[in-house]
């Protein structure tokens, strides 16, 4: 009976995890327990017991709740498992894209990502935003893009939404800076001179492109060997966009903010 | 493609491959095998599935983390190494309120390693310091201690040390100094010596006792129920006093010097 680790303890089953991730939400009575897993009595006992055994959690009037051990344990599990989904939702795509491009802090914060989607376009579509993107983009209150590929949108879609008066902040390579300068004057100075626009300039991004709105993220990543196909992975939950508005803080503490020259 | 719970958690073996790799960085598969005392046989399959798992890769016979791998092993190794501390006596983490500590020294509670808890006998308080303290203390080339409770018991030994020529440190509460008012002259002449510092705290901080010289890290908490049972947890390592240093530093940062009472 010794031998349980804890880890064992947490990771080898779900009903337990289950149980524990409810009570970081505060003391609960068995007739909670129940009822939130939607479980009988005597199974569930078995686990609650093997989890009073190992200290995670106690009881007290029929309330149970976590100890300090268990409070420490489960925070730390359920930041682990929420790095888990979001990798095991895209094993594939995680495994073949360039991470570097992400500070490691931020990194380690990835299940803040939460409920991603991966979206690809279809062939007759093969150049254009997700959907999901698309529709998100006409009702932003605020946008942020972090980008080292030149979009046709930032001429045409992110125009329209810097006209609405709404807050929009850029940080571009210094190359995509210049292909917008030189091949879309009109729009670069339009840029220029609305007080709504700021435009950093970032020495190195190592992502394709960053969108962040009020609403919604979308990453889109280069592979590790430098190749870049479109695709958005995207996530409408609230910790996801506070997650870009970090990586946001991030490379704008890199940048310099660019002037006309 | 199997989940990063089975991957990471199911074996004890891909663990301990992961946590070394993160630890060391890349390496041949011979020290691997040292290192953690398996066979070809033993660890070469566990390999694979991390390989297989895009969670480590091996160019020319040396293994080492892909980013992901590295991702994740950065996340789950604290927490395993946390847990191998805690673990020690996982009754004494789940008794005490540990809710003080900040979040970032709690997470690195791995480095105080080795420790053993030492139950004072509560007959001997207020007539003499306990003996395995007094030990551990009387010969300490520098003291720190941040005490909430009063214990007076001490006050020689910590005299002696003092006088001794150590830099002696005491952060305590307002209510401790107000008992302290009787001896005012001599701890003002005390306090006139560069060596001695006195700090104050608001006596609301749920923490008893933090005690770090050059060689120990002592540490006493409140019960969860808000009790004391002065249970000494004390730990010897050079981390471990590092540690120590670190919280006694957060804790002298909230407090306010007084060059005398």
């Amino acid at each position: 009976m010794k031998d349980e680790s804890i880890s064992d303890v947490l990771f080898f089953s779900e009903k337990r995890r289950q149980i524990l991730l409810y009570l970081l939400e505060g003391p609960k009575t068995i007739d909670d327990i129940k009822s939130y897993l939607n479980s009988k009595s005597s199974p569930l006992m078995v686990q609650i017991r093997i989890l009073t055994r190992n200290f995670l959690i106690q009881e007290k009037n029929g309330v149970f709740s976590l100890t300090p051990l268990g409070e420490y344990t489960v925070r730390e599990m359920r930041d682990i498992l929420d790095m888990f989904a979001v990798f095991d939702k895209n094993p594939e795509y995680w495994g073949e894209v360039e991470l570097t491009a992400f500070p490691a802090y931020l990194l380690s914060r990835i299940g803040e990502l939460g409920e991603v989607e991966l979206c690809y376009p279809s062939k007759a579509h093969i150049f254009d935003r997700a959907r999901p993107v698309e529709k998100s983009l006409k009702s932003a209150e605020s946008l942020i893009e972090i980008s080292s590929i030149f979009r046709q949108e930032y001429v045409t879609d992110y125009a329209e939404i810097a006209e609405r008066n709404v807050s929009v902040a850029f940080i571009f390579t210094q190359e995509v800076i210049d292909r917008l300068e030189k091949d879309f004057p009109e729009s670069y100075h339009n840029y220029m001179k609305r007080e709504n626009v700021r435009i950093f300039v970032c020495p190195e991004i190592k992502l394709a492109s960053c969108m962040v709105t009020d609403k919604i993220i979308s990453l889109s990543l280069f592979t590790k060997k430098g190749n870049f196909y479109n695709h958005d992975l995207i996530s409408y939950n609230n910790s996801a966009v506070l997650w870009g508005t970090d990586l946001f803080h991030h490379f704008r503490s890199l940048s310099m903010i660019h002037n006309l020259q | 493609m199997n989940s990063l719970i089975e991957t990471v958690f199911f074996s004890e073996k891909r663990k301990a491959v992961l946590i070394l790799l993160f630890e060391k960085g890349p390496l041949p598969i011979e020290t691997i095998k040292s290192e953690l005392d398996e066979t070809s046989v033993s660890i070469l399959p566990q390999i694979k599935v991390l390989i297989d798992n895009n969670l480590i890769i091996q160019n020319d016979g040396i293994y080492q983390l892909t980013h992901l791998g590295e991702t994740v092993a950065e996340k789950v190794s604290p927490f395993i190494k946390n847990l191998q501390v805690l673990s020690v006596n996982p009754k004494f983490w789940s008794e005490h309120d540990t809710g003080e500590i900040p979040e970032n020294l709690f997470n690195r509670i791995q480095e105080i390693g080795d420790f053993k808890i030492i139950e004072i006998d509560l007959r001997t308080i207020y007539y003499e310091p306990n003996p395995i303290i007094r030990e551990h203390i009387k010969n300490a080339s520098s003291i720190k201690t941040f005490i909430t409770y009063y214990a007076p018991e001490y006050v020689m030994v910590y005299y002696d040390r003092l006088m001794s020529g150590a830099p002696v440190s005491i952060t305590t509460s307002d209510y401790i100094v107000n008992m302290a008012k009787d001896y005012k002259t001599e701890i003002n002449n005390l306090l006139q010596l560069d060596r001695a510092e006195l700090n104050v705290c608001s006596a609301d901080v749920k923490i008893a006792e933090v005690t770090v010289t050059d060689k120990i890290l002592l540490m006493v908490l409140y019960s969860t129920a808000g009790n004391l049972d002065y249970d000494f947890l004390a730990a010897e390592s050079p981390s471990a006093v590092q540690w120590g240093n670190e919280l006694y530093d957060y804790l002298r940062s909230r407090s306010v010097n007084k060059k005398e009472i």
